[in-house]
């Protein structure tokens, strides 16, 4: 095993032990698992049905502990926001609140037309801002679709036919055809 | 008796619209191959629409049919 990875495996699990292993890295590797420990914290809290977290939740617990000892301050109070500090306990600069951590999107942010759906919606006098600010607000009542597209909503009079992702594109809607239903 | 249409080669769809076809009063319902778009009023049929047209529509007919056109408006 290469030493440069040896040295860094020796700091990630021995951080609880101090910096003392972080100081011998090189100045290029990180100090500590900064990275891991922001992934790991960032994970939702979840608990058991008698409220006791559960293996994700030790987890997680675990990790504060390991962050509390590189003077990273974590509260895990569930009546309470929790945050994770980057400074010093008592500053109150640099928090994160965990409860709200970055997220991915999981609805569609923006739309496209297909040059059919386009022209179609001209010619049929549907709104487009209407059409595309309900794939995007009411993605979530949407029906699975076999046929032309992956997802179908229904919207006023119309059937809106639409892909979501749009390829490998998390963030956009593409919309494929409408109709005005009977 | 006079069509109009498109085909989307991005979204393989053939649209086809036939005389009488009022686009404020059009509905719809989905058949097997796509749409069929008929006048509430009469019952009449005076549109089509494909999905999967290449599967489903000749080549010369796709051939036929111009682009979708996209306008600007003014």
């Amino acid at each position: 095993m290469p030493a440069a990875k040896g040295e860094q495996l020796n700091a990630a699990t021995s951080a609880a032990k101090g910096t003392q292993a972080a100081e011998k890295l090189p100045a290029r590797l990180p100090t500590h698992s900064h990275t891991a420990r922001q992934i790991e914290l960032t994970r939702p809290i979840t608990t058991t049905k008698d409220g006791a977290p559960n293996a994700r939740g030790a987890a997680l617990e675990t990790g504060a502990a390991r962050a509390n000892s590189e003077e990273t301050h974590f509260s895990v109070s569930r009546a309470t926001p929790r945050r994770v500090s980057s400074r010093a306990p008592g500053s109150h600069a640099g928090s994160i609140d965990v409860r709200h951590p970055v997220s991915m999107p999981t609805g569609p942010q923006r739309v496209r037309w297909t040059d059919h759906a386009y022209v179609k919606a001209n010619v049929l006098g549907a709104a487009r801002e209407d059409v595309e600010r309900a794939v995007i607000d009411r993605h979530p009542a949407r029906q699975t679709n076999t046929g032309a597209a992956q997802w179908r909503l229904l919207s006023g009079p119309w059937i809106i036919l639409y892909d979501h992702p749009d390829g490998d594109d998390q963030t956009t809607a593409r919309i494929v055809t409408l109709w005005r239903r009977r | 008796m006079r069509i109009d249409g498109h085909y989307d080669p991005d979204a393989d769809i053939a649209w086809l619209r036939f005389e009488d076809y009022d686009p404020a009063t059009v509905v719809a319902e989905e058949v097997e191959t796509g749409l069929r778009e008929f006048d509430p009023a009469t019952g009449l049929v005076v549109g089509l629409e494909y999905w999967q047209a290449s599967k489903r529509l000749p080549r010369d007919l796709l051939a036929m049919l111009p682009p979708p056109k996209i306008s600007t408006a003014a």
